[in-house]
């Protein structure tokens, strides 16, 4: 060990064991002591022993410096092994980007994969997290019950008092008598508020005209209800009882954070502000906590005001009287579990509905309250967007997962191509883990540079869905700064980068290294990572993964497409591609009942006089508006068995409305001019509705009763699908406007003679000339407003589609590489074949053949794959038989195209290869 | 400071750390040889030497201490401020004249 300075160092050992510490220290004490003992001895002449004990004494005290200095040199250790630990970490990583430039093509590759797997895995992520997932951003959500249907929450019902929904005076019943609920809150109505942000405050008033109105969702809440949530106030203070006393209560509201950042800036003297809020003065009292959107998941809210305000802001409604309108949901804390609560509420609504309303006694029994914990809120998803959203997460995956499978290949045929360099590696004395470590430094960079890119894609594709699927404004999902979602991302990029890089680190450094050292080990044997001839290594294991899920993908995205392609054609009963429809709102002239009337009928007029439109007309609901009104209908003759058999859609309409929309008339006639407020009440009905109370007998002549008023049938109309292409037409009546069914927001349905979207400038225009305070919200086509019915239909099959052709893509790509690579290996094989008196045609068939092996293999796994997920998702694909044949063929036919095009060049390239060389090699 | 300054011309082993001091302050100061060692080691912690075993000059084994970059510049910054202080001293021992 004595030697030169330094050389120590080399051979160490990593860690210094305290023995060890202990005894450098002891020798460099013995020296000293030595020495100054000799030196004593010679200068004043003592005896050895004398010398010692000199020595000794010179030195001081022995034990503390012992102690002290073993202290030091712990410390000294732990930092220098750490150093060597970090420096040895940053070699590696050095190494890494070094020999990763080298091969550009590679590595974009891989990233750039990778960054799409990764990215697009985590914004439907985000999306399933922002619906399903995420808890409510309030003090112990899990105590939290809501009362009333969870699917509810956006909806209004008018008709006998109901449970699903509450009306406010059952509402009022129920807080007032509960016991188990001490605290008992309520929040409703989802629509949009007409809000005009003034710049100065204090001038409000001369802002009335309606003009840079935005549209808010807002909802009106119990003054409890924050206090009942526990949510906190991020700025000023946050609704009380006290603002919610007595009818046309304070004019308060609370905005929300996400509103309180995007519309003012996250202004701190936003507190004190007023707003215009349907025309009416409401001051900002404060601003919620971050993340909190409201009680019902993905519904974001922007504004609450007390429920007190309800006759100020939706003047002419009347619902915190009416028992026939239940619009509230309610939510509480309830003692001893939501089961109890729910017996406790349903019995109390029983009497309450009995003694304050003449609903019948089957009515009451019916009444039942829900109550079930809602830790995450009242679930605002529909059945439909919650199978997308499945969906949607189930194509990301299996886009990640052909990811990995191709990254994994690339990472097993590069680590292969390094053998002999980490055969030389390990031979002189670097351990296995050493080298993992700089393969696996390697992929972690790959991966930390895919995982930053992939919150671009992430971005884009967030885009898309907030956008194009109107999401975001709905859901408040903040990509930007959620860190849940950054955290997602950052996992699976380091999750997959890990195990991608741990698998071909593992198997690359488990290698014979005299076998690797061997120039080209090669010849007639296979490669123990790729595969030989006869066996399939794990590359090709993944590449026949990749190509089955690939068909997978493929298949579903021919079927999405064709099952969107059959709902968009469904016949809606109306000449949807002549149809301009355009929604107006009348709130702000404060007209009603008769002026409104004639106001419509004079705009209707005015329309149809337009060149190009050949008539016009309009309804209460319109068409493929989002607006839908159900009412209970009395049948004479007709008997009940549940309260559903009694339930309709109703739509006002204008005169001419049958005969603008295109709808056809199946018996009687439809509503005219005549059918005014001083002609008897009138009503024509649709097929299903005909069917449904008289058979097959004629339904005109008959009479339906609607809120104690009796309507004439005068005529039958063919079903006209007014909100979705869904499911059934199901039963609807139409009811003249002219008799009462006026409303201050009404559509205007123009038929056109040409492209409708071209006569939409004019018809806004004409509008605004008539009455200028109208609010013209949107003037679209039909066919647009029903392809936005459909979105999530088409936005699956388009994403399934972009999946299955970038599966597609890699899958070609692995296979090139694959196959590429095994000529590369089998080189002197093929030379051999040649010198033998095999032609090159014989050489290219037979790599074609392997490749085309690979192929058929991947579909033989994927087809049944395929069949099997197209059982699963049978409900979402509307007219397309289980075994969609065209779909599968058109799939495995791409798929075939891209792996013979993809086995090509590499079974050319084997064909020429110049036998002489090829031998000569070996 | 004065075992940075010892070792200043080259690596030395603690022995001949120790014998240089008695030497050049002439036994004024009675000094033990703990303390330099102790010294020795927070030295090599605060990273301002390094040690390496070498061969002394007669060919026992012995821990030589040598000075890093870092020991270097932080010898400098101190003997700076040390002979400020001292000139310091010396001004105000001095004395003055044309004083009232």
């Amino acid at each position: 060990m004595a030697g030169i300075p330094g050389i120590r160092r080399v051979f160490r050992f990593p860690w210094r064991t305290r023995r060890s510490l202990e005894s450098d220290f002891e020798e460099e004490l013995r020296f000293h002591l030595d020495m100054r003992a000799e030196e004593l001895a010679t200068r004043r002449g003592l005896t050895p022993a004398e010398a010692q004990g000199e020595a000794l004494r010179q030195f001081g005290d022995v034990e503390d410096a012992r102690s002290y200095i073993y202290a030091m040199d712990e410390q000294v250790e732990i930092t220098s092994t750490r150093r060597a630990r970090m420096d040895g970490l940053r070699q590696d990583l050095i190494h890494a980007c070094r020999g990763l430039r080298r091969s550009p093509g590679f590595t974009a590759v891989v990233i750039l994969s990778l960054a799409l797997g990764i990215g697009t895995a985590t914004a439907v992520f985000t999306m399933v997290d922002a619906f399903l997932l995420r808890p409510l951003p309030i003090a112990h959500p899990e105590g939290l019950v809501g009362f009333g249907d969870p699917t509810a929450g956006g909806r209004t019902d008018v008709g006998p008092p109901s449970t699903s929904l509450f009306s406010f005076p059952l509402y009022t019943e129920l807080r007032e008598q509960s016991r188990l609920v001490p605290d008992l809150a309520a929040a409703g109505y989802s629509g949009r508020f007409a809000v005009v942000v003034s710049r100065e405050e204090g001038a409000p008033a001369s802002q009335a005209s309606g003009a840079g109105a935005e549209e808010w969702k807002g909802r009106l809440v119990s003054g409890n209800y924050f206090r009942v949530l526990g949510v906190r106030a991020a700025a000023g203070r946050l609704i009380t009882p006290d603002d919610d006393r007595g009818a046309g209560g304070a004019p308060v509201a609370v905005i929300s954070h996400a509103y309180w950042e995007r519309r003012f800036e996250s202004d701190p003297s936003i507190v004190g502000r007023t707003l215009l809020v349907n025309r009416t003065p409401v001051t900002i009292i404060g601003v919620a906590a971050p993340d909190f959107i409201g009680e019902v998941a993905g519904h974001g809210t922007g504004i609450w005001m007390p429920l007190s305000l309800e006759p100020v802001l939706l003047p002419n409604q009347d619902w915190l009287r009416r028992w026939d309108t239940s619009w509230l949901l309610l939510l509480g804390r309830p003692e001893g579990g939501a089961a109890a609560a729910g017996a406790e509420l349903t019995s109390l609504a029983r009497r309450a509905v009995e003694a304050a309303t003449n609903a019948s006694p089957e009515d009451v029994s019916r009444l039942t309250v829900d109550a079930y914990p809602i830790p995450r809120g009242f679930d605002g998803v529909p059945r439909e967007g919650r199978m997308l959203l499945v969906v949607l997460l189930a194509l990301a995956g299996l886009l990640l997962v052909v990811v990995c499978a191709n990254v994994a290949n690339l990472l097993l045929a590069r680590a292969s191509a390094r053998r002999a360099e980490l055969g030389v590696r390990l031979a002189l004395g670097a351990s296995r883990w050493r080298v993992m470590r700089s393969l696996l430094v390697e992929t972690l960079v790959l991966g930390t540079v895919a995982g930053g890119l992939a919150l671009f894609v992430l971005y884009g594709a967030t885009e898309i869905l907030v956008r194009r699927m109107g999401l975001g404004a709905a859901s408040g999902v903040d990509l930007a700064r959620d860190p849940r979602v950054l955290a997602f991302a950052a996992t699976l990029s380091f999750l997959t980068a890990g195990v991608l890089g741990l698998l071909p680190a593992a198997k690359a450094t488990r290698v014979d290294v005299g076998f690797a050292m061997r120039s080209h080990a090669g010849g007639l044997h296979g490669d123990p990572l790729l595969g030989g001839r006869r066996r399939l290594g794990l590359g090709r294991w993944l590449v026949v993964g990749q190509i089955a899920v690939s068909l997978v993908l493929l298949t579903g995205a021919g079927l999405f497409y064709r099952a969107a392609n059959n709902l968009g054609a469904t016949d809606i009963g109306v000449a949807r591609d002549e149809l301009l429809v355009v929604r107006v709102d009348a709130h702000e002239t404060g007209f009603e009942g008769v002026q409104l009337r004639s106001l419509y009928s004079r705009l209707a007029e005015r329309l149809s006089a337009l060149p190009g439109v050949r008539s016009a007309s309009y309804s209460r609901d319109g068409l493929f508006s989002g607006i839908e009104t159900t009412t209970t209908v009395e049948v004479p003759g007709f008997e009940p068995s549940s309260a559903t058999e009694e339930q309709a859609n109703a739509d006002a309409v204008g005169p001419d409305y049958f005969r603008t929309v295109g709808a056809r008339l199946l018996r009687g006639r439809g509503l005219e001019a005549r059918d005014n407020e001083l002609a008897p009440p009138v009503a024509v009905i649709n097929e299903s509705m005909a069917r449904y109370y008289f058979g097959a007998g004629d339904a005109t002549g008959h009479r339906v009763r609607v809120n104690g008023v009796d309507h004439e049938i005068v005529g039958v109309v063919a079903d006209i699908r007014g909100t979705s292409l869904r499911g059934d037409a199901g039963r609807r009546y139409y009811t003249p406007v002219a008799q009462g069914g006026e409303a201050e927001s009404i559509v205007f349905v123009v038929r056109t003679e040409g492209d409708p979207g071209a006569l939409a400038a004019a018809a806004r225009r004409e509008i605004l000339e008539t009455e200028p305070i109208l609010r013209v919200r949107n003037a679209l086509p039909l066919s647009t407003n029903v392809r936005e019915s459909i979105l999530p239909e088409i936005i699956v099959a388009s994403v399934a589609g972009a999946a299955g052709f970038l599966a597609l893509g890699l899958a070609a790509l692995g296979l090139f590489g694959v196959m590429t690579y095994a000529i590369v290996r089998r080189t002197s094989e093929f030379g051999l074949r040649i010198a033998l008196g095999a032609r090159p045609e014989d050489v290219t068939r037979m790599v074609l053949r392997e490749t085309m092996g690979l192929f058929l293999l991947g579909c033989a796994i994927g087809l049944p794959l395929a069949m099997a997920i197209a059982r699963l998702l049978r409900q979402q694909l509307v007219g397309v038989g289980l075994v969609d044949l065209p779909s599968l063929a058109i799939a495995v036919a791409v798929l075939g195209a891209s792996a013979s095009l993809a086995g090509y060049r590499p079974a050319r390239r084997a064909a020429g290869i110049d036998p002489q060389v090829a031998l000569s090699r070996e | 400071m004065l075992v940075l300054q010892t070792l200043v011309w080259g690596p030395m082993h603690g022995y001949a750390i120790a014998s240089w001091i008695r030497e050049r302050t002439e036994g004024d100061l009675e000094l033990e040889d703990a303390p330099l060692y102790k010294a020795l080691h927070r030295l090599e912690r605060q990273r301002y030497v390094s040690a390496e075993w070498g061969l002394s000059e007669n060919n026992r084994r012995a821990r030589y201490y040598q000075l890093t970059a870092e020991g270097r510049k932080q010898l400098r910054a101190e003997a700076l401020t040390w002979r400020r202080y001292a000139a310091a001293v010396a001004r105000v021992l001095e004395p003055v004249e044309g004083s009232a």
